[in-house]
């Protein structure tokens, strides 16, 4: 760091100084989440013993509402450099991530009660733990270094680890945290050296100067020493962000994990870590990796080649293997393998050429949707269940749908959502990841990538099967044994569902508005060189001009409407 | 730097391996050997053995010492180097900021100190 400012003439006082008032502004979300996480610590420590821990659920939610706020509050409040001597971006790609790890987090913890309840655990750890993970994906969606994404992925990893092993009464609970941390700690590890590599090579870990140096070592022809440690520096860092992601070479922990460990948590984990894992291999892709010669693709074997293959394998075997699972939790982390694999597909197509840059807003939009789906999946099968266990296999939930109506219903639409069907979210994701795909297949006439298109259109075909037979087991399927299973009281827990079903209805139905913000969010994407900002600056006139275009149909009211400032 | 130039480190590596190798397995061949109930008895600095290890069970209260030691361990390791520099920091005229931002610090190991206190990690029974 000190050397590269020295190397490109920042004056060595600037480190010294504090930095300035307005760059706080950039640790207003994800320190919120952090002072709440300390705030429910402090409370949980004076809690009367004997009494139920439901209120932490709701301070925790409230918190993280509360960063929902501030994310929108400081929405137009880009700061066009990295702040905190280049700690941090302050943007609305960031933003995004923040406010939807923060709802995620909100959302997950409102069904905790209802699973304590069943499970007899009522500790106030588990809040504490998604609250400490929640300011880590925070703060790596807003990495600006290597530095702070390896920091804030350890932030947002080790609560993870221990809320794998919560259940410490259960076997398989311990199997999942160890799972999780052995292998967890090894690929770290494993993304550390690729960072020291990187660091070795171009002597910063600010991304920016790593994108400018990396570009300057290629040119200059220095490429016959150093390229081998560049080629597996990026590999080890994107074997580390592929790890967290759950997608293929490195899957392998996920179905053990996500069996052993609370559904709630599940639900966190599955799509927090995940969001947070996404939004920071974005930052390293597109801001320091972004040299032609490492991007590869059209050019050359690079990255792009390699997450185009991760992304085939991801959605093939996940897609297949989850068919043959018997416990839903099994088949849900099978079937977040296979989620990965479609975002890895945005992630190509949008990573071909600098030029379509601006389809990564489908990967931001499939984000949203499949996190709502899948908190809200994960989120019924603690709702479900009797004292000392919770719903977990087809056998548990047969007949539960007209038993509990609510329960099937609020299945139904995450399930229809994760297959992909119309009227709910998870079709416009994608929806737009696919036609992203194509597009960028039939602009550029690489057959390829309609291929992984099709390839993902009949494996999501496939996954319609294990996803409805879920509903089928709800609906038409006798109960297998009378009251096992019961559906819990907690109202926080029904709340989440609904807002959870109600999201993925609206993101389904109406979708522009989640579009749009997507769109902002990679428009404002900082960091990136100057030949994607040519693109981010015509994607934002475009943007403008939909938006001037809806208000001027939106001006003659229709009778009896008020019309909207 | 070539791969060529970490060849005598290689074959130093080689040389080394064999080395160590040949003469444990020398020695493990013709060395004479003339067990005895004592010898084959583990070494508890001299005295008898009290039991199996097996079936011993001791206590692992020493990891909640040891985690506090971290705790407090690292605390030292950031307040020092701040206490040493924090003149310079006055001199500079950012006396307060760097006083608040170790205030910060500590106050996030304190939270940590009151979680650990309530929630019994400081008794020893």
């Amino acid at each position: 760091m000190l050397h590269a400012l020295m190397q490109t003439g920042f004056p060595l006082l600037g480190l010294l100084t504090p930095p300035s008032g307005a760059e706080y502004a950039a640790l207003i979300p994800g320190a919120i989440a952090a002072l709440v996480a300390m705030l429910v610590v402090l409370v949980d420590t004076f809690h009367r013993p004997g009494t139920r821990r439901d209120y932490l659920a709701y301070i925790s939610a409230v918190g993280m509402g509360v960063v929902v706020l501030s994310c929108w509050a400081l929405w137009d409040s880009t700061i066009d450099r990295p702040v905190f001597h280049g700690m941090l971006y302050l943007d609305k790609f960031g933003l995004f991530f923040a406010a939807l790890a923060a709802a995620a987090g909100g959302l997950a913890l409102l069904q905790v009660p209802a699973y304590m309840n069943f499970q007899r655990m009522d500790r106030g750890e588990f809040y504490m733990l998604v609250l400490f993970s929640v300011s880590g994906a925070i703060f790596m969606a807003n990495a600006a270094d290597l530095l702070t994404v390896f920091i804030a992925l350890e932030l947002m990893s080790i609560p993870v680890y221990c809320l794998a092993g919560y259940m410490r009464r259960d076997g398989r609970g311990a199997e999942a945290a160890m799972k999780y941390f052995v292998l967890g700690a090894f690929s770290a590890g494993l993304m550390l050296y690729g960072m020291a590599l990187i660091y070795g090579v171009t002597g910063t870990t600010n991304l920016e100067y790593i994108g400018i140096n990396l570009s300057r070592v290629i040119e200059t022809g220095a490429v016959e020493t150093g390229f081998g440690m560049i080629v597996l520096g990026v590999l080890l860092v994107l074997s580390g962000f592929a790890f967290k992601i759950a997608a293929v070479p490195f899957h392998i922990w996920t179905p053990d994990v996500y069996t052993g460990s609370p559904s709630p948590g599940v639900g966190f984990m599955s799509t927090v870590v995940k969001a947070g894992a996404f939004a920071a291999m974005l930052r390293v892709l597109f801001v320091a990796f972004e040299d032609p010669m490492l991007r590869g693709g059209f050019y050359g074997t690079g990255w792009v080649d390699v997450l185009f293959f991760m992304s085939a394998a991801s959605m093939v075997l996940g897609n297949t293997v989850a068919i043959m699972q018997d416990n839903i939790k099994r088949m849900l982390a099978y079937s977040s393998i296979a989620h990965a694999g479609y975002i890895l597909l945005g992630i190509v197509a949008a990573g071909a050429r600098p030029e379509y840059f601006l389809f990564n807003d489908a990967v931001l939009f499939y984000l949203a949707s499949y996190t709502f789906g899948t908190v809200g999946a994960f989120g019924v099968l603690s709702y479900l269940g009797r004292k000392g266990t919770t719903v977990e296999t087809y056998e548990d939930i047969a007949g539960l749908g007209l038993k509990y109506p609510f329960a099937g219903l609020m299945m139904g639409v995450f399930m229809f959502s994760s297959a992909g069907i119309p009227p709910t979210a998870g079709f416009v994701g994608k929806l737009y990841i696919f036609r992203a795909a194509v597009d960028v297949g039939v602009q550029t006439g690489e057959f390829a990538f309609i291929g992984l298109s099709v390839l993902a259109v009949l494996t999501s075909v496939a996954g319609a099967y294990y996803y409805l037979r879920v509903l089928v087991c709800m609906y038409m399927k006798e109960p297998t044994r009378d009251d096992w299973v019961e559906a819990s009281e907690s109202k926080s827990a029904r709340l989440s569902l609904g807002i959870c079903a109600a999201l993925t209805l609206a993101l389904g139905i109406l979708p522009a508005t989640m579009l749009e913000l997507s769109r902002e969010g990679v428009v404002d994407f900082q960091g990136v060189p100057a030949s994607v900002r040519e693109v981010q600056r015509e994607g934002g006139e475009q943007l403008k001009q939909i938006r001037d275009a809806a208000e001027r149909s939106r001006e003659p009211a229709p009778k009896g409407e008020v019309p909207q400032g | 730097m070539q791969i060529a130039d970490y060849s005598a480190l290689m074959i130093f590596l080689v040389i080394a391996l064999v080395v160590a190798g040949v003469i444990t397995l020398l020695a493990n061949q013709f060395g004479p050997k003339n067990r005895t109930r004592q010898k084959a008895m583990p070494y508890e600095a001299g005295s008898d053995p009290i039991g199996s290890p097996k079936q011993t069970r001791f206590s692992v209260k020493f990891y909640m010492i040891a985690i506090s030691f971290i705790l407090f361990d690292l605390e030292t390791i950031f307040v020092i180097p701040w206490a040493v520099a924090w003149k310079q920091n006055d001199v500079m005229g950012h006396g307060l900021y760097a006083f608040g931002v170790m205030f910060v610090f500590v106050s996030i190991l304190t939270i940590g100190l009151v979680y650990e206190w309530k929630q019994g990690g400081l008794e020893w029974d």
